[in-house]
């Protein structure tokens, strides 16, 4: 593995890694996987697509209002597909049904929307390579890793010092005590879609930019999970290594010669496979063992 | 009524794929994202065979339908253990495992092109004949020790451990079966399309026939069926492209899920196809 | 021959940060009816656990007459005689009251998937042998008339009772019952007790309970074992325990000991 592929990887890695945090947050929170987070992938891809052509913004701007476009669906998925989930107090299988049902009705609409076609984000900078003593970077790459950087640590800061933060942290430890202790618990959980939506405009930006536009873009939300489960489901620093490590592995995969981008999601089914048999706590992650 | 052909017999093979995935998730509450792959598994390997190998129809599709309970069984062994979402993200990783695999072979399933000449040998008799004989099977598994097991699994599994039910194995054992089912669907599918592409069998597709069983009640067989045959007949009549077909859908399972968790027979079975008496109380089941 | 029908020798659990359970040993002889009590958070439904295999052990061994259990799968150590109830009632709120004792009677009935799929003749004859057995068990605990009830439509004593109709049905040597009185009215305890009394005779059953109902535990009890933090505190006949200093410490606090 060359040095140049390591840094792909990183790059690769540090998208899925935004996927895979705004994931793990709502499983922390509401321990499910959250499939609708595909769908507001796609949709703040296909926004922010709208955004930078029909308006010409450059690259902050466009993602600084996908963001905000992002966490307002969030929101509003919630309040549609969870919201009456959670005062029911339904099992567990309903939140994931309905997250997946959420995901393909949004995948579809936008397929209506803009039927299959394939788009294109605008070019955003005007040189396209950066060259540093022999090495290349897109300068996409580059940006997508340095926002995701601090998107990250800007999240960490919210989650660790803040008023809202304590309190997400609180519900996923604890939901009943956090209830009694009275926390607004809806507003809660309404503030962490928030923030989960913030990202997955960010990352959706990235996507777009990243792999061309394409209906089943949000598919690559699996990405998100596969890397919180190697990372250890929840575990929000698991899951940004888990999503490091699976974009470094696709880098190497896709690069050697009998693989290819084609048979790479076998091998990385395979991975899985053997992750979850061996570990299934993933690298950072505990068994929480159910209190009967 | 302008119900042609072809979508009796879609649906006739819905209700295939759906027996199937009523035993996996309806009774034992695992989701597999994975059945279409199973079905592209059944179809494949009978098409391939007759294709390219001249293997007679009955042969194929017993080997298609083998084929797809073997992959069942590699899936299912380590996969059955985990825990439910787990189960989702494999048996979705199986699904686009297998799709790639199907586009790469590309000399012997033809790629993404798809495999093309597989001959019209599926009839409407023998199509309606597999879907009674599948609800049959899957009608006598229900009321028996294996559907209780299940659904004890799928309700409280550790309460069912505790009461000596080997829940893995059960689990591998509707998983089995139900890939079998879906690879039987496929089997059916492909000799009638004359054509398959790997892009039709992805997740969506699992997906349909998982939200047809939940539209239907998760313990309801006749629940399923009836889904099966209104969501799969009524965007036909109602020539419905495809894409706001499964707008429908999804709106629906939402609603569903939201007001009425416990589908249109919730647990209940309709007693028009069979009625099973409990011999005291003469009573319906 | 081992007097003990259920010996457990120097168990401990732990969990993360927490010692749920310290080297703990406990014999239930054969026909006995044993109790374990203690503050709540002791660790009593712990060691229910990891006697019926819910938990591994970290430490120690379970052996039921003179085999080994423990490290066996859970419904594999249910199969060998261990039938158990729940704290928090769960029953199969899909199946009926009849099917409830069903599914713990269906792990030995004998007919095979393929006479299932086809219908074939003996699968419809064990049915309804195990049905008859199901009714059977039902008529003991006086819940023959619901048998086609949902459980959750039963008040809550009756939903206890199917819980024990369901244990018994898979022919327990030994019967662990966690918290079988709790929210129960005390006619219904009074109710209770006798049922158990009754069963206990009728089956040769040996019984472990939990119980916080001081009133269960002094009548029906051979033996006691306290528990406080996971450890054991004290243990041996219900009136000595009862009158033990460090057992009232234990529940009451240091004031009240008296």
């Amino acid at each position: 593995m060359s040095l140049q592929q390591l840094l792909n990887g990183v790059s690769l890695g540090s998208v899925y890694s935004i996927i895979a945090v705004g994931f793990a947050l709502v499983f922390n929170i509401l321990k499910f996987s959250n499939f609708s987070h595909g769908g507001v992938l796609t949709v703040t891809a296909y926004t922010g697509f709208l955004i930078a052509t029909r308006f010409s913004l450059g690259l902050p701007l466009t993602l600084f209002f996908t963001s905000l476009a992002g966490g307002v669906l969030a929101v509003l998925i919630e309040r549609v597909a969870f919201r009456r989930l959670r005062r029911n107090k339904s099992p567990v299988i309903f939140f994931f049904v309905s997250s997946i049902t959420m995901g393909i009705l949004l995948e579809n609409l936008i397929t209506i929307a803009f039927s299959s076609n394939f788009y294109s984000y605008p070019k955003f900078f005007q040189k396209t390579i950066l060259e540093w003593k022999g090495f290349h970077m897109a300068v996409t790459d580059f940006w997508m890793l340095l926002i995701s950087l601090v998107v990250l640590g800007l999240l960490m800061g919210v989650l660790y010092r803040t008023k809202l933060g304590v309190a997400i942290r609180a519900l996923s430890m604890d939901p009943t005590t956090t209830l009694l202790m009275g926390a607004n618990v809806d507003r809660i959980v309404v503030a962490t879609f928030f923030v989960v939506g913030i990202l997955g405009g960010i990352a959706g930006v990235f996507l777009g930019i990243n792999y061309t536009l394409y209906p089943q873009l949000g598919q690559l939300i699996v990405k998100g999970f596969i890397a919180s489960v190697i990372g250890g489901l929840g575990n929000l620093s698991g899951a940004v290594v888990g999503a490091l490590l699976l974009g470094i592995l696709e880098v190497i995969l896709t690069g050697i010669e009998g693989i290819g981008s084609g048979l790479a999601p076998v091998v990385i089914f395979l991975i899985t496979l053997v992750f979850l048999i061996l570990r299934p706590q993933g690298i950072a992650g505990k068994i929480i063992q159910e209190k009967v | 009524m302008g119900i042609s052909v072809s979508v009796l017999v879609f649906t006739c093979i819905s209700i295939i794929g759906v027996s199937g995935v009523f035993l996996i998730t309806g009774l034992a509450g695992m989701f597999s994202l994975g059945q279409a792959s199973f079905m592209a598994v059944g179809a494949y390997t009978s098409g391939v065979l007759v294709v390219r190998f001249g293997v007679p129809f009955p042969v194929a599709a017993v080997a298609g339908t083998l084929a797809g309970v073997l992959a069942g069984l590699l899936v299912g062994l380590p996969t059955v253990r985990l825990r439910r979402d787990y189960i989702a993200l494999v048996t979705f990783g199986f699904g686009e495992a297998i799709i790639a695999i199907l586009n790469n072979l590309s000399n012997i399933t033809g790629g993404a092109m798809g495999l093309v000449g597989i001959p019209p040998l599926t009839t409407l008799p023998l199509v309606l004949l597999s879907a009674v004989f599948s609800l049959f099977f899957v009608w006598n598994f229900k009321f028996s020790k294996y559907g209780r097991q299940c659904i004890a699994i799928r309700t409280d599994e550790l309460a069912a451990r505790s009461m000596g039910i080997h829940g893995d194995g059960l689990k591998l054992l509707v998983f089995i079966l139900s890939a079998g089912f879906s690879a039987y669907a496929g089997v059916l599918y492909g000799f009638y399309t004359t054509y398959v592409d790997p892009g039709l069998f992805n997740w969506t597709r699992s997906a349909e026939w998982i939200i047809m069983v939940f539209f239907g009640g998760l313990g309801s067989l006749t629940g399923a069926v009836i889904s099966a045959i209104l969501l799969g007949t009524l965007p036909e009549i109602l020539r419905f492209a495809s894409e706001w077909r499964i707008l429908l859908y999804c709106v629906i399972v939402l609603v569903i899920i939201n007001f009425r968790p416990k589908g249109l027979l919730g647990e209940r079975e309709l007693g028009i196809i069979k009625k099973k008496t409990t011999p005291d109380t003469g009573r319906a089941v | 021959m081992n007097p003990s029908v259920l010996t457990v020798r120097n168990i401990s659990k732990r969990f993360g940060g927490v010692q749920a359970v310290q080297n703990f040993s406990l014999q239930l002889p054969k026909g006995g009816i044993v109790s374990m009590i203690g503050p709540n958070g002791a660790g009593k439904t712990t060691v229910f656990n990891l006697i019926s295999g819910v938990y591994p052990l970290d430490q120690g061994e379970v052996y039921l007459e003179d085999e080994r259990i423990s490290g066996l799968p859970q419904h594999l150590i249910t199969r060998k005689g261990i039938a158990r109830t729940f704290q928090n009632i769960r029953l199969f709120q899909g199946l009926t009251v009849l099917e409830n004792v069903l599914t713990a009677l269906d792990p030995f009935t004998p007919y095979s998937l393929l006479e299932t799929l086809f219908r074939l003749p003996r699968s419809a004859r064990e049915e309804k042998k195990a049905k008859e057995k199901a009714r059977e068990l039902l008529r003991m605990v006086g819940l023959e008339s619901y048998q086609d009830e949902q459980p959750s439509n039963l008040p809550y004593g009756l939903q206890r009772k199917l819980e024990i109709a369901r244990a018994l049905a898979i022919r327990p040597k030994v019967l662990l019952l966690d918290e079988p009185a709790a929210g129960l009215n005390p006619k219904e305890v009074h109710d209770f007790i006798d049922l158990i009394y009754t069963l206990h005779e009728d089956h040769s059953l040996s019984i472990l309970l939990i119980e916080h109902r001081m009133q269960v535990v002094m009548e029906m009890s051979d033996w006691v074992y306290v528990l406080n933090f996971g450890k054991l505190l004290a243990e041996g006949k219900p009136q000595d325990v009862q009158k033990d200093p460090e057992v009232i410490k234990a529940y009451i606090g240091e004031e009240e000991a008296c």
